[in-house]
């Protein structure tokens, strides 16, 4: 998995983050098997009781649950996950509004931008 | 108790405090970072853990018990320096190992070298700088042990070569184990510490979680490290 | 655990003694053949000097490597491997003195192999004869009860003396190795130091014992009583060597416990 931690922020939040992100976007496919943090950690290049801080934060938001003796299993439950998916993208879409709005954009401009760029795009792809 | 204790632990030389009633407790299952300038008293309390040097006052136990035969078979350590018999080869150094430890296993070793294609059968003065660095990190990291001194076990080594000796303590990482990393390169080790303990003039000024620490003062390890050690003058 | 020690030492030290002994017990068996024509004595007067140099050149390196071996292993780089395995400090002088008196008494060995070789070889004036020798000592009657005993006492004193040597070249090492720089200098001035505090007590042991001999009647007239005068003679020798040991194996386990100090 493609990890990038940034420094100055706990590692494990970072991984929580990353990994919502992970499963909101498929890359790790819901309702799949989950590797062992051990080999989770490896691949993070960090330490396991980090990734295990991560992962039974993951828990508790309910994005992955362990089966006792199978391991652990990132959820399939729809509802869930399409809140997932809703609160990164507001997570995305505050971000883009507080950058844009310390260029000086009104709200209406903003709006305004992405649809002439949402346009843009979609004659870009009809060609 | 954690695994390592030290209580009011002083080694003088001469009229030097190399360590000034150092007080500190690492539980199992940890990987430590103890940080430092030179001189800041790491080394010495490694080689007293290790027996190779006794305390002028206070304790140092390693799973309760002070420095020596008992605790060397459960304490494997990594030196800053070549310390592997230089005539040897490296096939033999892992007889020599399996004859000495009780906790050596002689199958991950052999993996480990064979996986960096190291030829078993060469004398381990004849291998690269690298590949001895690399050769020693394995033998110690092979032991199944319970505590582990690695001093600057990355320095000195290309950036592949680094990415593989982390692997290799991560992959390790035993919860009845304590790893201790004594080091300077910090930025390139931070992500995989649960704790840290920065050192100084014999004294510990800092004993945090890795992850608390950077929540707490918004910044990396390094750049903590290098806030708080900037003044190297005697506070 | 010291079994183990030992046969690691034994295996770097043979490294670099098996060759010379190879060559000395070689170089004997050469001048042996050369020794049976004793028509041209030029090669055989050559080949006996090359011997002569390789014996001393063999005892020679038998000290210095027993002295590089402990140094490397203790005190230097490698201390950082050997001290750190699950053995006491006990443990680990004792298998050094054992490995000192393994390869004195191999080294001793050899030369006396050597110079049995070239005595087998030669045959002058016709060889030894064994059978009239044998001949001739059973006719002595000899109290070979008494010479056995002499020579136990005597085997036991060089072993004991090779004890001693080897403890008090590894306290002067010990000694040495405090000092942060020109520790060889340092470890033969303490050698000479504890050479002369023997000899000062040596003296006034002996000067400050009259009436040492008052319970032997020195009275050699008899074969068996001069081997009872060296018996007595050769146990209090023995006695002063383990006493000495003793002392200089304290120094030494001293400094390896307490003043390791590496690097």
């Amino acid at each position: 998995m493609d990890w990038n931690f940034k420094e100055g922020f706990p590692i494990y939040k970072q991984i929580v983050d990353q990994m919502s992100q992970f499963i909101a976007s498929g890359a790790i496919k819901p309702g799949g098997r989950l590797a062992s943090v051990r080999e989770l950690a490896l691949d993070a290049g960090v330490n396991p009781n980090t990734m295990q801080r991560a992962l039974s934060e993951l828990e508790r938001h309910g994005l992955l649950h362990s089966e006792r003796t199978s391991g652990r299993f990132i959820t399939d439950d729809e509802n869930v996950l399409k809140k997932l998916r809703s609160d990164l993208s507001m997570g995305y879409i505050e971000e883009f509004f507080i950058n844009l709005e310390k260029l000086g954009l009104t709200n209406e401009e903003i709006v305004w931008a992405v649809t002439d760029y949402a346009k843009q795009i979609a004659v870009k792809k009809g060609e | 108790m954690g695994v390592i204790e030290c209580r009011d632990l002083t080694r003088k030389f001469g009229r030097t405090d190399a360590l000034d009633s150092v007080n500190l407790s690492i539980e199992s299952g940890r990987i430590v970072g103890l940080l430092g300038p030179n001189g800041a008293g790491k080394t010495t309390m490694i080689k007293i853990a290790n027996g190779l040097l006794k305390p002028t006052s206070g304790i140092l136990t390693i799973a309760g018990n002070k420095p020596g035969k008992e605790t060397k078979a459960v304490t494997a350590y990594l030196p800053d320096r070549e310390f592997l018999p230089g005539y040897m080869k490296v096939k033999e150094i892992v007889n020599m190992y399996s004859d000495f430890f009780g906790d050596f296993r002689r199958d991950k070793a052999e993996d480990m070298l064979a996986e960096l294609g190291i030829d078993p059968g060469k004398r381990f003065k004849n291998l690269s700088k690298g590949n001895r660095e690399k050769v020693q990190l394995i033998m110690v990291m092979s032991r199944e042990a319970e505590v582990y001194f690695l001093d600057e076990p990355i320095a000195g080594v290309d950036p592949a070569a680094r990415d593989y000796i982390l692997h290799v303590i991560i992959s390790n990482y035993n919860e009845n184990a304590a790893v201790v990393i004594s080091t300077h390169l910090i930025e390139d080790v931070e992500n995989i510490l649960d704790e840290v303990v920065f050192i100084r003039n014999g004294r510990i000024v800092l004993h945090d979680n890795a992850d608390d620490l950077r929540a707490e003062r918004g910044k990396s390890i390094d750049k903590i490290f290098r806030e708080d050690f900037k003044w190297q003058a005697d506070l | 655990m010291a079994g183990r020690l030992i046969k690691y030492d034994f295996m770097a030290i043979g490294r670099k003694l098996g060759p010379i002994y190879i060559a000395v017990l070689a170089v004997s068996f050469l001048t042996g053949i050369l020794g049976l024509r004793v028509t041209n004595s030029g090669p055989l007067a050559v080949v006996s000097f090359i011997l002569g140099v390789l014996v001393i050149v063999m005892a020679v390196m038998t000290l210095v490597v027993l002295i590089q071996r402990f140094r490397k292993t203790v005190y230097g780089d490698e201390g950082y491997l050997m001290m750190t395995l699950p053995a006491s400090t006990g443990t680990q002088l004792w298998s050094k003195v054992i490995s000192a008196v393994i390869w004195g008494v191999l080294t001793t060995l050899v030369m006396l192999g050597s110079a049995a070789v070239i005595i087998l070889m030669i045959r002058v004036d016709g060889g030894i004869h064994y059978r009239e020798m044998l001949v001739q000592l059973n006719s002595m009657n000899l109290p070979w009860g008494k010479i056995s005993l002499t020579a136990v006492l005597f085997i036991l004193n060089a072993i004991a003396g090779l004890v001693e040597f080897a403890l008090m070249i590894y306290a002067s090492i010990s000694v040495g190795s405090q000092a942060s720089d020109h520790k060889g200098l340092f470890s033969v001035l303490a050698f000479i130091a504890f050479a002369v505090i023997e000899n000062v007590i040596l003296y006034f042991a002996v000067t400050k014992s009259d009436g040492l001999d008052s319970p032997l009647t020195v009275n050699l007239t008899t074969f068996e009583q001069s081997l009872e005068y060296l018996d007595i003679l050769l146990f209090a020798s023995l006695v002063v060597a383990v006493i000495t040991s003793a002392v200089y194996f304290a120094v030494t386990y001293l400094f390896m416990d307490r003043r390791l100090n590496l690097e």
